[in-house]
């Protein structure tokens, strides 16, 4: 078990950049939310009371406004600082929407997915239909145009990093390329009902030879 | 004591208490739903309830905690404590504020009433996502429905008039010479509550009104070709600056308690309210990053992505000029204190881990999941509840004349503090899991141990809150006396005798250019002001913090 899990294997292309853009978030979060944390510890040591320590001058009393304190240079300085940490994070973000939101112009799968109460169809190119299994070639691009029949689902694909909303009278699109071959889980992820915990599909990742044995070469 | 005075007052102290009690009250069945869905996930593959259940369970425990629980709650302070804090008689206008505090018990009592209903309370999720809320899809859920949204409604009404009500109070009322930047900051921090309240509750009133007129009239707003995206729309203009709205007051909270628990005024109290405008404003314009994974177009997202990124800037400073405030204090731990300081950390998890989600790329890996939720409870049990339960604490001595007891409250916050980080951090490590499932396979022993640490946790939590009842109700009735002032505080509540009198000041107050109180009618305010014990321009005696010699 690691941190949030983001670092199982590489399973597919398009989710390194999310597991890369992922740890930056972590360590930039873990160096500035840390340094503020001890930085909250030590104050909360170092000014605790002590029997016998005077009150500080300024302490509030009742029927008295206390004047204010410190100067508005200040919040500039420290509004210019997290800005400054929000500068990398941006664009790392606006790198990574980049990359995932264009399939990469390669020779592509296209499946349509169908998300209903409570299962998930799949159809091919060439009309195969599948329920609850996706059969995809490794190393090769998968779009989904998927859409649902009755209520909103989520397609989520754990161990791929990827989800898309599977909206009635819409079609999103999302693209993986699998780099490994293996058998994964996807759950849907929007509440649809009481079946919502148990509408899974099954992801079978195969050789592509395999997969043309599957599929017939119907295209 | 009688029943008529409470079910007739329009004194806005005894409406504080009514919401104050009956916050804790749906606090209770919102909590004990919670219980109830830790108790399912304990172990993988348990049925001690169904998944219709479990998802009105999942549903009302949402809905009870952000709109029943913590909107009373601060609405209680606010009720309390605004009017004394500002140095007026009452608010603007008592027999509405009376209406309020009714229509949104009322509201609470509907939308839970569907419990006993066929069909069972709302089971959609908190955020009643369409279509799934519409008749088309969830014929067999219409009194849950319809009741849940009722109730909203009547709670929208509800908070509309008390909004009116408090900024009428606000703007008209403050006493001579206590000028804007002379409130407390609890104040400027429910001015910022009231004003994303005013933009937010019509439109959540718009949605509520449009669903219900599907189920009623026949109308298709929310089953058409487009009904799922306007709803998704109109609910997160309305959820997430809602967010914001519960999130102020607890701020507020902070603001108060670490300036007087430290014996220094708040650090750049100028800067805190620049912040709290900026942060307002920027609040109503970053819902989209709920909806990175809709289809919505790239743009939009990276323009939500960064307005997201930005308004954690005003956060990141507030939180900042709290700590900023500790510097040279000497830092007394009680009970309030120990709640206060005990969130910041904890807030800068949930602070921390929220930008992770404002990015439009992350969100494909864990919109939805257990990572949300791990986030979110990060944020509103420190920042609202906990900073809330730190203000009951805070102002027990004020409104009740008694002390609370120091041991049980110590008690309190440590079992929370533990419980709640057993109960939540777990979750952020099974990010892969979604949300909302009544259960799960035994082969993923991950999400099992995690599900029993957390149940662990929450079993810690309940204990705490048991200990926190016990003190209320031991420490209401036999508590050692207050007196005025028993923490040093400088606002004006704490001029006024414990408890203050139903008619809280004798003459206005007057608030000089130095900030020094003055009444009018007492030309020597301040030997009037220390024989009602309130211990003016004296240190703090000793006595009163003789538990703290450890």
């Amino acid at each position: 078990m690691s941190i949030c899990s983001i670092c199982d294997q590489v399973v597919t292309t398009s989710q390194a950049p999310i597991e890369s853009l992922f740890s930056i978030y972590f360590w930039v979060a873990l160096i500035a939310g840390g340094g503020v944390f001890l930085g909250f510890l030590y104050f909360v040591f170092r000014f605790r009371y002590i029997p016998g320590k005077q009150e500080p001058l300024d302490a509030p009393k009742a029927g008295v406004i206390p004047p204010l304190r410190g100067s508005s240079k200040m919040g500039w300085i420290l509004a210019l600082g997290l800005f400054l940490i929000f500068i990398p994070i941006s664009v790392a973000t606006k790198d990574t929407v980049d990359f995932i939101e264009k399939p990469p112009a390669e020779d592509s799968l296209i499946i349509n997915v169908e998300g209903f109460q409570y299962a998930w169809s799949f159809t091919y190119p060439n009309g195969v239909q599948t329920i609850s299994t996706l059969r995809v070639p490794k190393d090769k691009v998968i779009v989904l145009e998927s859409t649902s029949r009755d209520v909103f689902h989520n397609l989520w694909m754990p161990q791929f990093k990827l989800m898309v909303d599977t909206i009635p009278g819409q079609t999103n699109v999302v693209w993986f390329k699998a780099i490994k071959t293996g058998s994964y889980t996807a759950h849907c992820n929007e509440i649809c009902g009481v079946g919502h915990t148990f509408m899974k599909a099954t992801i079978i990742v195969q050789e592509p030879e395999e997969f043309q044995k599957w599929y017939g070469g119907g295209n | 004591m009688n029943i008529v005075r409470w079910l007739t007052t329009t004194n806005h102290k005894d409406i504080g208490i009514l919401y104050i009690l009956a916050a804790f009250l749906l606090g209770a069945i919102g909590g004990l739903l919670g219980m109830v869905m830790k108790a399912q996930t304990t172990l993988p593959e348990l049925s001690l309830i169904s998944a219709s259940f479990y998802n009105q369970s999942v549903s009302v425990h949402g809905l009870v905690m952000v709109l029943w629980f913590v909107s009373p709650l601060f609405l209680g302070f606010a009720n309390y404590m605004i009017p004394m804090m500002i140095g007026c008689r009452d608010l603007a206008f008592p027999r509405l504020n009376a209406m309020s505090f009714w229509m949104f018990l009322f509201g609470g009592l509907v939308a839970a009433s569907a419990f006993f209903f066929p069909g069972g309370a709302i089971a959609t999720g908190w955020t009643i996502y369409a279509p799934l809320n519409t008749p088309q899809y969830s014929a067999g859920n219409a009194f849950g429905i319809v009741l849940g949204v009722a109730g909203a409604a009547m709670l929208i009404i509800a908070i509309t008039l008390g909004t009116i009500n408090f900024v009428t109070t606000i703007a008209h009322m403050r006493a001579p010479g206590m000028t804007l930047l002379k409130m407390p900051l609890f104040v400027w921090f429910f001015i910022a509550t009231l004003a994303i309240m005013l933009y937010v509750f019509p439109v959540l009133g718009v949605a509520g009104l449009t669903l219900l007129s599907d189920w009623l009239l026949g109308t298709n707003f929310y089953a058409s070709p487009h009904g799922a995206l306007l709803w998704a729309h109109l609910f997160w203009i309305f959820g997430h600056p809602e967010v914001y709205v519960i999130l102020f007051p607890g701020l507020g909270v902070v603001a108060e308690v670490i300036s007087v628990f430290s014996r220094r005024p708040i650090y750049g109290k100028n800067i805190i309210i620049t912040c709290i405008i900026i942060s307002t404003i920027m609040s109503l314009i970053v819902w989209g990053h709920h909806m990175f994974v809709t289809g919505v177009s790239a743009g939009w997202r990276i323009y939500m992505s960064i307005m997201t990124e930005l308004i954690s800037i005003p956060f990141g400073i507030i939180v900042l000029c709290f700590i900023a405030t500790l510097w040279k204090g000497s830092i007394r731990f009680k009970t309030p204190m120990m709640f206060i300081l005990g969130i910041i950390p904890l807030f800068l998890i949930g602070g921390a881990t929220g930008v992770f989600n404002s990015s439009a790329a992350l969100d494909y890996s864990i919109r939805g999941t257990y990572w949300i939720i791990a986030h979110f409870h990060y944020v509103l049990v420190p920042a609202v509840a906990m900073t809330l339960i730190g203000g009951i604490y805070y102002w027990f001595p004020k409104m009740t004349g008694r002390m609370y007891s120091e041991k049980l409250g110590h008690t309190h916050f440590w079992l929370t503090f533990i419980g709640m980080n057993l109960t939540y951090f777990p979750w952020f490590l099974i990010s892969e899991m979604p949300r909302r499932m009544v259960t799960y396979s035994a082969t993923q022993t991950t999400w099992a141990e995690m599900h029993l640490l957390s149940s662990v946790g929450a079993v810690i939590l309940l204990l705490g809150q048991i200990i926190f009842v016990i003190n209320m109700i031991s420490s209401g009735l036999k508590g050692p006396r207050a007196l005025s002032n028993p923490w040093g505080g400088y606002s004006l509540e704490w001029t006024v005798s414990s408890p203050p009198p139903a008619s809280t000041f004798l003459k206005r107050p007057i608030i000089t250019e130095q900030g020094r109180v003055k009444y009018s009618f007492y030309p020597t305010s301040w030997a009037h002001l220390e024989n009602d014990g309130g211990r003016i321009e004296s240190n703090i005696d000793e006595t009163d913090f003789k538990e703290d010699s450890d």
